[in-house]
């Protein structure tokens, strides 16, 4: 059992987010704290990290117990390092499927069990059984009572080992899969985000959809096969955060966990690619009658392992990570145009994307993609002032110290590090290391990655509404009816 | 399921934009059972220690002004929350205004005498904090949480925006442009926006509640700043306010700040205006039908009147959603959505307010299937929980599942505070917050039968089929 460390003291960067323009002697000779301006801090009190267990069992299987007694609450995860970047070429939503199908049924005390059983005794432990598969990770997990915390680990050890994957429950879950996405592809934002992440990332796994086409091609054989590639105990990590001790978590992980076998072969590994841009800079979706465009604006970010990730993630912060954010200033706060503009990172082994979205009405959307594109691009000419940078690491450490105070924000914080492949010890550096960022750093970042020309964007909307604004800001946009639209194609158009 | 416009835009979208297409959509497929694999078998969890939760040690005053403060230390966090809830909400909105107590929702975080336009977003989002607040039927709450080192900068300027607010033209215009695409966003660009939008305009016939939280673009547009000016002096006055501090705080400490920033805010002397229509009982049915465009699959509502949120049938009626729709196993999702795979996804909600409610039965169809079958099913299965029998364990299991839920929202003062404003606007009492769980383990099956009966069964409904057309 390794102790992870730590307590991470906020001084730093507080005493940073707090520097005012004006030097506080000057102030308080023309102000009154606690009158006319705001009163004093007082000492900022430091953020306490728990100490994080982490054991492998004899089988490969990682375990982390995240302790946190407050409440008798404990938040259970289980998770199999493999998410659709494993779906096979030309059959993406492989992993997403299997994912779904675990709760579906399962053979529990050698008996099968089945959907309704199945979810009639989880939500009898007090909390749902979640089960997706997101990039780098297919997981499993439930919030329970402490009391419950056996049973419920129980259930989703079962679940994850000894699924049925029922050819019925695929039928049942690709029917229910398709009329979702008529929903979500009659959402001009979400069909922005999908169009957007095809474009950036290209024809590379990262860069893959799975539109209805591709989940009506789904077969049981796919699920099994993903199953025995990787659901096996060296490539699985359990993550237990709250009312338990790292003793008994890993009693608990040994008694229900610890008989599975791992097979003799090497654990497989994800093939991860850089990304491979769409040409076409600009896509224009016409969705007729549409409430609102979206509008998205994608450009690269750097790759998981990256040693400036950290520089990174504060650029973003400065460009779109909060409400006082450029990207919401210049689009909500000093224009109205949007009820909010934001951007985030997502970064792999492979690479990365930060793309920046948000709605407008559709007059707007032109407007609203060249400031898009322009604080994306801005950022190189123009470093955060000090103060603006202070308080946008200010926002990334109070987010980071919120995800504390529930189990689920802990186990999720545990769980990006495991995914991400970065030791627990991190955590710790997580807090100074966004402190020590500088404003010519994060120049050097938006300078040596968000050029004009990496940029990809897309709108959906309405683009009669629009008018002739967006044509005429690009001759050479690939335009596509909704009808044209292929997400499952690099290109995005349709073959006829 | 109602629309509860709020200052902050999720950021949900983007965090989910990593997935592939139809991992967002809503929860699919539940449960229900495959003859071969469900053989019957009664498996009684085995006895487990009751969960017991202590009382909050809630600390409790009035200031001579009227204001009410409620707070609770909490150990072992390193933030506090800081929210002012006041009695005023979207059933307040001055005639030909519907949407004006959002609206000025945002304007609350524009300039005041002594804090430049955004200062808020200084105070709490710069420093590591949020801050954000929502505008609902019968109230309106300012929710910050900080570092709790920056308590007492918070309660300076949470007094400052209640007694000096400013507001000019300018501002004015900007976030009245914000608010429409606030609007545009959640009720238009939402394939199923302008269905839930409608569930109050057709629930209620009277009671200014069946003018929707988020108005109408055309009453938002009519709003002036004369509007903005007088409906802070109406209702943003210290006798109409809670304040709600929850962390890790001092309590004496507390005290004095409360004391020096709240205490010489002055409350007038003309009483606050107070809505007194009484919703009627519904005479008959009514069938109403709505068109959108882009609406991927057709749905449909059945709306009833409830009871309000302190009515003796309330937690009767919260149980009876929880069985109804919490969950997988929930008895419209396992009917509906599992076994006859006629919606893709069903659900029931009690939506009740201070002064009356509203009862909503919805599903959205499967690809193919027809809206009159839907509500048949939608009513079959509450008549079944109705006249059936209700095996203990699922009894037993809401009352788990409602337990757990509990505990959840107490991790953080957020939440707690969140749970104490309810509270006290809804039913006059912080410690209802407490006492609302024992109400909601003490209801009986008979009791949720009752309830059903009177206000689902015998009572009158209006149906409202939403479906893909040209918008009236």
């Amino acid at each position: 059992m390794k102790p992870v460390p730590t307590m991470i003291n906020r001084r730093g960067a507080l005493a940073a987010a707090l520097a005012l323009p004006v030097g506080l002697a000057a102030l308080a000779v023309r102000a009154a704290p606690g009158v006319d301006e705001p009163p004093l801090p007082q000492a900022p009190r430091p953020l306490l990290l728990p100490t994080l267990a982490q054991h492998t069992l004899d089988n490969g299987l990682t375990l982390v117990v995240a302790p946190r007694e407050r409440l008798p609450v404990v938040s259970l995860t289980l998770l199999v390092r493999a998410g659709p970047e494993a779906d096979p070429a030309g059959q993406p939503g492989v992993a997403a499927m299997t994912a779904a199908l675990w709760p579906k049924g399962a053979t529990r005390g050698g008996r099968r069990v089945g959907a309704a059983e199945l979810a009639r005794q989880a939500e009898a432990l007090g909390g749902a059984l979640d089960a997706h598969s997101s990039w780098g990770a297919s997981t499993l997990t439930m919030t329970v009572t402490t009391p419950r915390t056996e049973e419920a680990l129980a259930l989703m050890a079962d679940v994850l080992r000894r699924p049925l994957l029922a050819a019925d429950e695929l039928e049942r879950a690709r029917a229910q899969a398709i009329d979702g996405l008529r929903v979500t592809l009659g959402n001009p934002g979400e069909v922005a985000a999908l169009a957007l992440r095809r474009c950036f990332w290209g024809d590379v796994p990262h860069g893959r959809v799975a539109p209805p086409a591709a989940v009506q091609r789904l077969q049981r054989q796919h699920l099994l096969a993903f199953q025995a590639q990787w659901v096996r105990p060296d490539r699985v990590a359990l993550v237990l955060a709250g009312d338990i001790t790292p003793e008994q978590g890993r009693a608990l992980a040994q008694r229900l966990l610890g008989d599975w076998r791992a097979p003799a072969d090497a654990a497989p590994t994800l093939a991860l690619a850089a990304p491979a841009s769409l040409a076409s800079a600009l896509v224009l979706i016409d969705m007729p009658g549409s409430g609102q465009s979206g509008v998205a604006v994608a450009a690269p970010f750097v790759a998981s392992t990256a040693a400036d990730r950290r520089i990174g993630l504060v650029a973003n912060a400065v460009l779109g990570g909060g409400y006082s954010a450029r990207l919401n200033q210049e689009v909500r706060i000093k224009r109205g145009l949007s009820y909010g503009a934001f951007s985030g990172a997502e970064a792999f082994a492979g690479g990365g994307m930060v793309s920046a979205q948000t709605q407008t009405n559709h007059p707007n959307a032109a407007q609203v993609l060249q400031l898009l594109r322009g604080e994306i691009t801005r950022l190189a000419d123009a470093p955060p002032a000090a103060d603006e940078l202070a308080a946008r690491q200010a926002t990334l450490i109070g987010s980071f110290g919120r995800r504390l105070e529930t189990t689920a924000g802990l186990s999720a914080l545990v769980v990006g590090q495991l995914v991400n492949g970065r030791p627990l010890a991190d955590l710790a550096t997580h807090v100074p290391e966004i402190a020590a960022v500088t404003p010519a750093q994060v120049q050097a970042f938006a300078r040596a990655h968000w050029a004009a020309a990496a940029l990809r964007a897309v709108v959906v909307g309405d683009l009669a509404a629009a008018g002739d604004s967006l044509a005429v800001l690009a001759p050479q946009a690939l335009r596509l009816t909704m009808a044209q639209l292929d997400l499952e194609r690099p290109g995005l158009r349709k073959t006829p | 399921m109602s629309l509860r416009p709020n200052r902050r835009q999720s950021l949900a979208l983007m965090a989910a934009a990593g997935l592939p297409a139809w991992a967002q959509s809503p929860p699919a497929v539940a449960p229900a059972a495959p003859a071969a694999s469900d053989a019957p078998t009664i498996v009684l969890p085995p006895p487990r220690p009751p969960i017991v939760l202590p009382p909050l040690a809630l600390r409790q005053r009035r200031l001579a002004n009227g204001l009410q403060v409620v707070s609770l230390p909490t150990q072992g966090g390193t933030t506090v929350s800081v929210q002012v809830w006041y009695r005023v909400g979207g059933k307040d909105d001055p005639v030909g205004r519907s949407g004006f107590a959002h609206l000025f929702e945002h304007m609350m975080f524009k300039r005041t005498k002594y804090m430049r336009d955004e200062m808020f977003d200084r105070l709490t989002e710069d420093v590591g904090g949020q801050n954000n607040a929502f505008t609902a039927e019968d109230m309106t709450a300012y929710q910050n949480e900080v570092p709790s080192n920056h308590l007492e900068r918070l309660l300076w300027a949470e007094a400052e925006r209640l007694a000096h607010l400013q507001v000019d033209q300018a501002n004015f215009d900007s976030e009245r442009k914000v608010v429409i695409e606030e609007l545009r966003e959640r009720v238009l660009a939402d394939p199923y926006g302008r269905l839930f939008n409608a569930l109050p305009q057709h629930g209620f016939e009277r009671h200014p509640y069946q003018r929707p939280v988020i108005g109408s673009e055309a009453d938002l547009n009519a709003a002036t700043l004369d509007d903005v000016r007088r409906f802070h002096a109406t209702y943003y006055r210290p006798d109409n306010a809670v304040l709600i501090v929850v962390g890790d705080f001092d309590p004496p400490q507390l005290d004095g700040w409360v004391d020096r920033y709240f205490a010489p805010l002055v409350t007038p002397a003309t009483p606050i205006p107070r809505v007194t229509e009484h919703e009627p009982v519904r005479a008959r049915d009514q069938r109403v039908e709505l068109k959108a465009p882009n609406v991927p699959l057709p749905a449909v509502a059945l709306l009833w009147k409830g009871p309000s949120a302190t009515h003796a049938d309330a937690a009767a009626l919260e149980v009876a959603q929880a069985l109804l729709s919490s969950g997988e196993s929930s008895r419209l999702n396992e009917a509906l959505v599992y076994t006859a795979q006629a919606a893709q996804a069903a659900g029931f909600a009690a939506e009740l307010y201070a002064d009356g409610g509203l009862l909503a039965a919805y599903a959205i169809a499967a690809s193919g299937q027809s809206l009159r079958k839907l509500e048949d099913a939608l009513l079959n299965q509450i008549s079944l929980l109705v006249r059936g029998k209700v095996p203990v364990l699922e009894i037993d299991k809401v009352r788990t599942q409602l337990m757990t839920s509990v505990l959840l929202s107490r991790q953080t003062p957020q939440g707690l505070a969140d749970a104490i404003g309810r509270a006290v606007l809804l039913h006059g009492d912080a410690r209802e917050a407490d006492a609302r769980i024992a109400r909601l383990q003490a209801v009986r099956v008979a009791d949720i039968q009752r309830v059903l009966t009177q206000h689902v069964l015998r009572a009158r409904r209006v149906t409202i089929d939403y479906t893909q057309g040209a918008a009236a």
